[in-house]
């Protein structure tokens, strides 16, 4: 029931957003305005909102269908998602034919099974399936090409590949199958709480990134991102979480803070991939989502926030 | 059939074209590619629109693709294949006839001046065909394509493609302007087999090439050489 108030609630946010873009841009064409919040400067900033709107409503209706079919649905949708991402990433790190064993056991047994062990939901060999044995198992399998050229760089790269597109993603599906407060707590609604934190979180730091200046995080990371925007940011999503309180089993302090905690770790991951992106000379993973980038743009944040926000769930909530 | 084949390579590979100094268009053309996996035709016939495709034949390798069974049914059934001899010793006519009979009648045509696969990330030199062509068909328009991932994709000896964001590069058609060289027509050659391998590599994207220890001097080496040239 909960879930469904949010779902009408971000509807009507998204369409009233949506509406209040479409004015601006409609007085703008009319050269009306000249005392609008905006400015004239703003104009490219108001266009570029336009596309992110629709890829926005995309994501928005996809979202809630794997919601309607429950936990399966919402690892079958995510399982889609770890494998775009994955795509794109091994993509852009240069691999040659001599990875081919590499990247078939990646995305044909890795990549199924990991999603298969948080389906059937089996804790122990999700948490180490990856980071052990397919952090072993993997540099195996590129040394057997025996293809010398840059094999630390090659062997590591597939370990991050897999690390981040496969391990982290699939922290946020098994969100939905936590058994909380003895089992009595529908979860699927935490990870809609965990998906609109980020989501305001990200929307926040986009906003704010554009209006306040002050000093740059990591200039030659991420040329527009500064401490005063993304302190802001994340006090906001801090205020979402504590509105969103009843989505949770957490007192309304504590979800402040939890807030709080995985919009700070989105924000740091989302700076640590643009940095990957920046080393790799890309702007955008893919062109996937067209102007909005890849699947693994969207998804930055949630890489790592997941695995806290489930761990602080498990540990004080079970 | 190879509609299906298409869309399906689409969706593993997630295949584009990146339209760079062209667009799509009805002319009679014969794309040049550099060759790196067997999936490379189907990776530029379908980021070509439909209505081109039919008009659009590969040129392959006759010792390869003419051989009984299954092969040979996709080649001539499917995907209209315009087969070459590449092997010296069996060759009774000019191997560059089908291709004429080809471009007579109107075709379209995609070839591989390499001759062969190379799994690198630059091509090797051309081989003189290509030439030929440019020379008899001045009407033609000659597409550069650069296929960026596909030697991952699908290498040499593997049975199942891998889903890698496999993308197809057309830049501006070729121009060679011939009087501006020699009256030596090896000179000629080799300068116009360099210049379509440039304008080949031209295509490569930024973060590759910058990415690569020894990009410079693997476009160096593989130019082709005056002493070498033997016909």
């Amino acid at each position: 029931m909960n879930q469904f108030i949010v779902f009408s609630l971000l509807f009507l946010t998204l369409f009233i957003v949506n509406f209040g873009w479409y004015v601006a841009l409609f007085n703008f064409r009319e050269n009306r305005v000249i005392s609008s919040p905006f400015g004239q400067k703003n104009k490219d900033f108001l266009l570029n909102m336009g596309r992110r709107f629709k890829v926005t409503w995309f994501l928005f209706f996809v979202l809630a269908l794997a919601f309607c079919f429950g936990y399966i649905g919402l690892t079958i949708f995510f399982m889609f998602v770890s494998f775009l991402c994955l795509r794109e990433f091994v993509s852009v790190i240069h691999l040659s034919r001599s990875d081919y064993w590499s990247l078939f056991v990646s995305f044909y047994i890795f990549l199924p099974i990991q999603y298969l062990f948080v389906l059937l939901d089996v804790p122990f060999l999700f948490y180490i399936f990856i980071p052990v044995y397919a952090f072993l198992l993997s540099p195996i399998i590129t040394m057997l090409s025996g293809d010398r050229r840059e094999f630390f760089e090659r062997s590591s790269k597939f370990q991050w590949a897999q690390i981040s597109c496969i391990y982290c993603l699939s922290y946020i599906p098994a969100i939905a199958g936590l058994e909380l407060n003895n089992g009595t707590f529908e979860s699927s609604s935490l990870l809609l709480y965990f998906i609109v934190v980020l989501f305001m979180s990200d929307v926040f730091q986009y906003i704010s990134g554009n209006w306040i200046g002050g000093k740059k995080i990591a200039p030659r990371l991420s040329p527009n991102k500064t401490w005063n925007a993304m302190i802001l940011g994340v006090v906001l999503s801090g205020f979402i979480g504590f509105i969103l309180t009843p989505l949770t089993p957490f007192s309304p302090f504590a979800s402040f803070l939890i807030a709080l905690t995985i919009s700070l770790f989105g924000s740091l991951g989302r700076l640590v991939m643009s940095g990957i992106k920046r080393s790799l000379l890309i702007k955008d993973w893919s062109d996937l989502l067209g102007i909005q980038g890849g699947a693994l743009d969207r998804v930055a944040s949630m890489l790592f926030a997941a695995p806290f926000f489930y761990h602080l769930c498990r540990y004080f909530y079970i | 059939m190879l509609d299906i084949v298409a869309q399906f390579a689409k969706l593993i590979t997630g295949t584009r074209g990146v339209w760079k100094g062209t667009i799509p268009s009805d002319k009679q053309r014969i794309y040049f590619a550099n060759h790196t996996s067997n999936l490379d035709t189907i990776i530029i016939w379908s980021s070509l629109p439909p209505h081109l495709r039919d008009k659009t034949r590969p040129v392959a390798a006759k010792d390869y693709w003419d051989k009984p069974g299954i092969r040979r049914q996709i080649a001539t059934k499917e995907l209209n294949v315009v087969l070459i001899e590449r092997n010296r010793e069996n060759r009774t006519e000019d191997p560059l006839t089908p291709l004429r009979k080809a471009l007579d009648e109107g075709s379209s045509l995609i070839i591989f001046p390499e001759g062969k696969r190379n799994s690198d990330v630059v091509p090797d030199e051309f081989k003189s065909g290509i030439y030929k062509l440019y020379q008899e068909y001045p009407n033609v328009e000659f597409i550069p394509v650069y296929l960026e991932n596909v030697a991952t994709t699908f290498p040499k000896g593997a049975f199942l493609p891998i889903p890698i964001n496999c993308k197809a590069f057309f830049g501006e058609p070729l121009k060679f302007d011939e009087d501006a060289y020699t009256e030596n027509s090896k000179v000629n050659l080799v300068a116009f087999l360099n210049h379509a391998r440039d304008e080949v590599i031209k295509l490569i994207p930024y973060h590759i090439k910058n990415n690569m220890v020894n990009f410079e001097s693997k476009v160096t080496n593989g130019r082709k050489k005056l002493t070498e040239t033997k016909e």
